[in-house]
């Protein structure tokens, strides 16, 4: 006796189960079905309404496709629910690790005022809008509840050394953190570099924290762009890039990917797109 | 501004139907309720900008049926799709 069951007992019964899926019209016609994990099916809107009250033959034939793109389980078949979860575990693969990239916004405040900045800026003597030692604590234990092996952490602003003390803060309890469970860990700061100094620079060295920088032309837009007390931006950028770069590492100090790879200004001031 | 009344029957469409069904034509007109025991009246305020409107409002319909059947579709799975959403993660204290 053979251990398989002949192939008339796969045969479609026409008996069947809906499996999750959504659909929505393109054109006349036509409408578009899909799955929980993308698998999809185009086919016209009273095959689609014979689909749904359970009248597809099986001789039809959307009826395999359906059977196949997992939209429809024949009546007692448990394996079509046991790969669509399969499928949907590869899928959303990505969740179990959660994300590997936290921001921290140290401030509010910046010495800057740009025009097209997202961030609600405020004035630079205004310690009211600074992340606190509270805040830094419990953002930290957010941080270490991802399960991802590997953690990144963003300093943004405002002008995130306009707080440093908490980035020194924040760097040196991550890093024991980090050690202590073993987990990569990334520190990137992005910054407009005004504020730089070689304290600065050196403890980003020291510590091996990445710097993300921007530029948005030449001097002229540059400074337009984002308007400073001394109306200087463009020159603080140029002199302390080249500080960044020789104190820092060269390789350590990047511009975040732009419009054009390469905007005008960018050869002027020496940098390179990440 | 050019202005129609349609109504469905609350026996075969419920309003949240009808109002899913109206989102995807908000480019095109607003809409107002009148529910009543026998009718759901739909106020329809057309963008002047749109010229035909029993074009429209024939793809309304077709929209609302559309999204009836998928109201069906997601009330029918339910317990399937938390079935397999369960059994994907169920090893990832996700669930």
């Amino acid at each position: 006796m053979s251990k398989f069951l002949p192939p008339e007992s796969f045969a479609a019964t026409g008996a069947y189960d809906l499996l999750p899926f959504n659909f929505t019209r393109l054109e006349g016609d036509s409408y578009l079905a899909t799955n929980m994990v993308g698998e999809s099916l185009i086919v016209d809107r009273s095959t689609l309404d014979d689909l749904v009250n359970k009248r597809l033959a099986p001789s039809h034939p959307s009826y395999t496709d359906a059977r196949a793109k997992h939209l429809i389980a024949e009546k007692g078949d448990k394996a079509s629910a046991e790969l669509l979860a399969l499928k949907t575990r590869t899928r959303y693969q990505r969740l179990q690790n959660f994300t590997n990239l936290h921001m921290f916004v140290t401030t509010l405040r910046c010495d800057h005022s740009c025009q097209y900045c997202q961030v609600s800026r405020q004035s630079e003597d205004k310690g009211a809008f600074d992340m606190t030692l509270e805040m830094a604590d419990k953002s930290l234990d957010m941080v270490f509840r991802s399960p991802s092996k590997a953690v990144k952490i963003e300093f943004q602003g405002g002008e995130p050394l306009l707080n440093f003390d908490l980035i020194r803060y924040i760097v040196s309890k991550a890093k024991v953190r980090a050690a202590a469970e073993g987990r990569d860990l990334e520190i990137v700061i992005a910054t407009t570099l005004s504020l730089a100094t070689t304290e600065i620079l050196e403890y980003c060295r020291d510590n091996h924290i990445l710097l993300s920088v921007s530029l948005d032309g030449p001097s002229d837009l540059h400074n337009k762009n984002r308007p400073r007390p001394g109306k200087d931006s463009y020159q603080r950028f140029v002199a302390n890039l080249q500080a960044a770069r020789e104190i820092v590492g060269y390789d350590r100090v990047s511009e975040p990917p732009r419009l054009s790879r390469r905007p005008v200004g960018l050869s002027q001031a020496g940098t390179r797109s990440a | 501004m050019l202005e129609r009344v349609i109504s469905f029957d609350p026996a075969a469409y419920s309003l949240e139907t009808i109002q899913r069904a109206a989102y995807r034509y908000i480019d095109k007109f607003s809409i107002g309720f009148n529910v009543k025991e026998a009718s759901i009246d739909c106020i329809l305020q057309f963008d002047k900008e749109v010229d035909d409107l029993d074009g429209v409002i024939q793809d309304f319909r077709k929209e609302v049926l559309d999204q009836h059947l998928r109201a069906r579709i997601a009330k029918e799975t339910e317990s399937i799709r938390h079935l397999i959403l369960a059994h994907a993660f169920s090893r990832t204290g996700l669930v």
